[in-house]
């Protein structure tokens, strides 16, 4: 018969005495990630790798603390990669509803933003300057003289025409005209008709000449005035070109390395000089709209918002390339935003009110965005992805990418973007993206996976003690003692069920050593001892235990039937884990199991009711099949069994009490009782063999807290699954009853083992002539079989038999 | 020099109102003239006889720009276009009048307008004239009206063109005449009534005069709380008083029309070509 296993293996300490220090405040502090080779190899060719699509997923549940880890190795690579360029919009002058983009070397951004603000104030002086000196006034006015004289002699020379004939031209409310004139006086109509009549013909026809060519020189007036006009702008052109083009030059060959700074300065000196008026202007003669002086917007100094440069990624104070994290990655806040304002009941909008977004701050860069935030933002994972394709930033409004909105808008020079974009998710999101999203794949080619367990070995446990003293340091905590660090490891091992495995949930390592450190000051203590440990793991699970103790209390008190001792046929201890997220805990129930003459039907009560999930009726169904293929082959399995967990109401899934659910089936048949001071978990598979669990911890604690408090009888014990052993790291007051020969663990391998050991009598094994020792529970199960089968061929024998008579 | 007859007390200032923009410049300056003076101001609008006669013809047509095809006249549609031009005058004097708090009253005649004016200013002890009438000539040629007047109005006449108005400082030119005495005398008053500074041109062909001028000018002016600068002009041309006048930043011009040696046409050269209101004495 299998023996218990020895307190030894039930919990893997940590012996204190392999760490040199005394306390975590002698440890260095540790700089790489640990436990996270995979995670760390796909990181650095994830950020090394520069082709297209390269961008980072990282899985890993919150607990991890990934972000922070990543986080922190993509700023210390970032630092020794080159800054990236400054970007600014400027106005196009020529279709200011493209603003241009200019790329700039790192910290230009504002510099260059200066030079301008500087020009146009120099400007604001120098013009007015300019367009009041001697020579420019002289000029002008040669100019107007020249309009004047041309119109004067025009109009002049036709007067003189007139006047030879006896003709004036007379200014009257209703225009010019002419009229005979005798001594300075017009002849009235009756001294007219007096004249001759070849003299009044004369006049007729000559005031009708004379009025012919009064109305052409009407008619060059406009062309002349716009000669004028055109000939002034072009003197004012001609100055000002002159006057800001010395201003200018200084700046073209202070950027003359940078072409497309010079191309805006040129564009900027043509506006200012077709525009000269406007620095001429005193800010109260600047238009108004219907006698409604314009809002600030675009009066005033703001005029000369269209010379401004809207630097909208400065990295003047940046060192190496930007890590940017987006905590709220909506489209806007990741693409951009084009801002309006309002004036008069209309939205209107310039290149100054280009707002960056994360992708700008990150271009050249490092992204971060947690994948679930992204995609729960409406158009954010699909804005992201496009620009991400199209490897530029083309900023597009919402409203007007789904036509809702109808407003003056800009089309902003998209700008090239290269960044690492790096997704925080889960495991789940990121099979659902691959699976669903066709171009996930295409665009974030490098998972990172980080392993949520590390293997428990010497050279890790010191790591473990690093990190410990690290996270003290970051948290501001008090140094753990070495018997401390210890017990952290052991319960790192016990989080993550695994006597070998340490757990890489830094988050909750982190909450456990701000915990202890509570209680060391609670206990006055200067360095954390291992039993403020204790107690920052027992609180834990004190604040977290009021449904397991409820539990506890119901069986306590009969409510929940569990027998602690005594025998009893087809009736056996399972137990299942109840997970709160936090905290899980193991609960024995009741397994029974009936049979009698059937069809060959082994019935899961659970699954009748759909209390069952599909993996238990799997189990159910794997164990029906066990009994038919060992027992009895050549004959028709001839039973109707049904199985159930008694008083369980909130439905059981998985396959761990397959065994359990064997056992009372096989006590059943074999009508042998079971000891119910044992209790049983694990799963078992068509040939008998009996499988590894999860849990196992918590379900031996389970029901060793039930025997405990009926007191200790030395009999009771649990069957677990050999391979499960590895797992233990079972609580102190279990692992000190099992020393003392008062709780045993079994680690089984197959259902022969256990069936001995919870009976008492030897499962046997088939002999030569192929039976089973006499008395064995293998040999009383098939007999059972085998006479229930007989009983049913005879029935149906005489069935046919009657049939037959009729 | 006895100072109360060189007073030149200005009571009831004559201006001729036409409508057209130097008229409307004249009317500012002389409603300011008036409030700084404390005196009247009457407005005058002629209807031109000639313009009534002339849109009697069978062949009359008026030409306005911006339209370039004439319109045939007849009387009675002048007639009313000249009522309009009368009411907005009559509205331009009653506003600016009000504006200022001046005194002022509005008549209209029928007749020849330079008869007309020249009679309405012996009621009056200043005729104010918009420079010309003209609107599509650009630069500014003295008016028949405004001609007619230099020669021959019994009263000092204001002569201001479009886009201008009175401004400080005042410049007189003396010459010792007694027309230039009276100009001084106005251009002392002004000066005072508008609170600055005087400059005084005094006009000699040699300095030995210029200097007896200027103290004949200072001991006159003396008493008075002014702030009297003087010049010295060898020759009074247009291009010479053109200069003098920029460089004083001259905001008035006073002008004894008997100067010795100024002719009418010299005075009417003068009129034309500077740009600020020039106030004519005669003695």
């Amino acid at each position: 018969m299998i023996k218990p296993l020895n307190p030894k293996d039930l919990y893997r300490s940590c012996d204190p005495n392999q760490f040199t220090f005394e306390t975590t405040a002698d440890l260095e502090d540790l700089t790489e990630i640990i436990g996270q080779a995979r995670a760390v190899e796909a990181i650095h060719f994830g950020t090394g790798i520069q082709q297209e699509g390269y961008n980072l997923f990282v899985i890993g549940s919150p607990e991890t603390a990934k972000q922070a880890v990543i986080r922190q190795f993509l700023k210390r690579k970032a630092v020794t990669e080159p800054t990236p360029s400054d970007w600014c919009y400027v106005n196009n002058f020529s279709q200011p509803h493209k603003p241009h983009a200019l790329r700039l070397p790192p910290g230009q951004g504002i510099i260059l933003r200066r030079d301008v603000e500087q020009l146009i104030e120099e400007l604001r002086t120098t013009i007015p300057a300019v367009f009041e000196s001697e020579n420019y006034r002289t000029r002008r006015q040669v100019i107007e003289e020249e309009f004047k004289e041309r119109q004067d002699k025009a109009f002049k020379e036709l007067e003189q025409q007139a006047k030879e004939r006896g003709i004036a031209l007379l200014q009257t409310p209703l225009g010019l005209a002419f009229a005979p004139m005798r001594r300075d006086r017009v002849l009235n109509p009756e001294e007219f008709q007096r004249l001759p009549e070849s003299e009044r013909k004369r006049i007729e026809s000559e005031v009708a000449a004379l009025q012919e060519q009064l109305q052409d020189i009407i008619r060059k007036i406009p062309q002349w005035e716009r000669e004028i006009r055109e000939k002034i702008k072009a003197l004012n052109h001609e100055v000002v070109m002159f006057a800001v083009g010395h201003l200018i030059d200084e700046l073209r060959k202070k950027y003359t390395v940078l072409p497309e700074v010079v191309s805006y300065l040129n564009a900027l000196q043509q506006d200012i000089s077709n525009n000269a008026e406007d620095f001429l202007r005193r800010p109260e003669e600047m238009p108004a709209f219907i006698n409604i002086p314009e809002s600030r917007f675009l009066t005033g100094a703001s005029a000369f918002r269209r010379y401004q440069v809207n630097v909208i990624v400065d990295h003047s104070t940046a060192q190496g390339a930007p890590v940017v994290y987006e905590d709220y990655p909506t489209y806007q806040n990741l693409i951009g935003r084009i801002e309006h304002i309002s004036q008069l009941g209309t939205l209107v909008t310039d290149f100054n009110l280009i707002k960056p977004g994360a992708l700008h701050r990150a271009n050249g860069g490092y992204l971060m965005l947690d994948a679930h935030k992204v995609l729960t933002q409406p158009f954010a994972w699909e804005g992201l992805k496009r620009v991400l394709r199209a490897r530029k930033i083309h900023m597009t409004s919402l409203g007007q990418m789904l036509d809702l909105i109808s407003t003056v808008s800009l089309e902003p020079e998209p700008i090239p973007l290269n960044v690492k974009v790096v997704l925080l998710g889960d495991q789940l999101l990121y099979y659902l993206l691959c699976q669903f999203d066709p171009e996930f794949n295409e665009l974030f080619k490098v998972v990172v996976d980080f392993e949520e367990r590390m293997d428990r070995t010497l050279e890790n446990n010191l790591l473990y003690a690093r990190l410990i003293g690290t996270l003290t340091r970051k948290e501001g905590l008090r140094p753990l003692e070495r018997s401390a660090v210890a017990r952290v490891i052991e319960h790192s091992a016990r989080i993550v069920g695994d006597a070998e495995k340490l757990s890489t949930h830094i988050r909750r390592i982190t909450d456990l050593l701000r915990e202890a450190n509570y209680w060391a000051g609670e206990a006055g203590h200067k360095i954390v001892n291992a039993f403020d440990v204790q107690r920052a793991i027992d609180a834990q699970i004190r604040r977290v235990d009021r449904i397991r103790e409820r539990i506890q209390e119901e069986i306590q008190r009969g409510t929940i039937l569990i027998d602690t001792d005594g025998e009893k046929i087809g009736q056996i201890n399972g137990l299942s884990v109840i997970d709160l997220g936090q905290f899980a805990f193991g609960r024995p129930s009741r397994i029974t199991a009936r049979v009698r003459l059937g069809k060959g039907e082994v019935i899961d009560i659970e699954r009748e009711v759909e209390l069952g999930g599909p993996i238990h009726s799997k189990g159910v169904l794997i164990l029906s099949s066990f009994l038919s293929t060992r027992y009895a082959i050549d004959k028709p399995l001839s039973l109707f069994a049904s199985l159930v967990f008694e008083q369980s109401y909130n439905g059981v899934e998985g396959d761990s009490a397959s065994s359990a659910e064997l056992y009372a089936l096989l006590s059943a048949l074999a009508e042998v009782p079971i000891r119910q001071s044992l209790a049983v978990t694990g799963s078992v598979n068509q040939h008998g063999q009996v499988q590894a669990i999860g849990g196992v911890n918590e379900k031996i604690e389970g029901f060793f807290d039930i025997c405990k408090a009926r007191g200790l009888t030395g009999k009771q014990g649990v069957l677990i699954p050999a391979s499960n052993v590895k797992h233990l790291m079972l609580r102190r007051d279990v692992v000190e009853a099992a020393a003392a020969g008062k709780f045993h663990i079994y680690p089984v391998e197959t259902v022969d083992e256990g069936i001995e050991i919870l009976t008492g009598i030897p499962a046997g094994e088939r002999d030569e002539t192929g039976n089973f020792p006499e008395g064995s529970i293998n040999q009383r199960v098939e007999a059972r079989l085998i006479a229930l089968a007989e009983k049913r061929m005879a029935l149906a024998a005489s069935a046919k038999g009657e049939n037959a008579h009729e | 020099m006895n100072k109360q007859e060189s007073k030149a007390a200005i009571r009831r200032i004559l201006v001729a109102l036409d409508a057209s923009s130097h008229s409307l410049a004249a009317l500012e300056a002389a409603a300011e003239l008036a409030a700084r003076m404390e005196a009247e101001l009457l407005g005058l609008f002629v209807e031109d006889i000639n313009i009534l006669q002339l849109a009697e013809l069978p062949f009359a047509q008026g030409v306005s720009y911006p339209f370039t095809v004439g319109q045939q006249l007849d009387k009675s549609k002048m007639e009313r276009a000249l009522k309009v031009k009368a009411e907005q005058a009559r509205r331009a004097l009653a506003t600016t009048a009000k504006q200022l708090h001046v005194r002022w009253s509005f008549r209209t005649v029928r007749g020849y307008i330079t008869s007309e004016v020249l009679e309405a200013a012996l009621e009056a002890d200043l005729l104010t004239l918009g420079k010309s009438s003209r609107q599509l000539a650009r630069r500014v040629e003295l008016g028949s009206t405004a001609r007619e007047a230099i020669a021959r109005a019994p009263r000092p006449v204001l002569l201001v063109q479009h886009g201008v108005s009175i401004k400080q400082p005042v410049l007189v030119v003396y010459d010792g005449s007694e027309s230039a005495k009276q100009a001084l005398a106005t251009g002392a008053d002004m000066a005072q009534a508008y609170g600055d500074g005087l400059v005084v041109l005094i006009l000699a062909e040699i300095s030995d005069v210029a200097q007896r001028l200027e103290n004949e000018v200072t001991a006159w002016l003396q008493g008075r709380k002014l702030q009297v600068g003087y010049r010295w002009l060898d020759k009074l041309d247009a291009q010479s008083l053109i200069q003098t006048i920029q460089t004083e930043r001259g905001g008035i011009l006073i002008l004894g029309s008997e100067s010795s040696d100024l002719s009418l046409e010299t005075i009417q050269e003068i009129l034309e070509k500077i740009n600020c209101p020039v106030l004519l004495i005669r003695h």
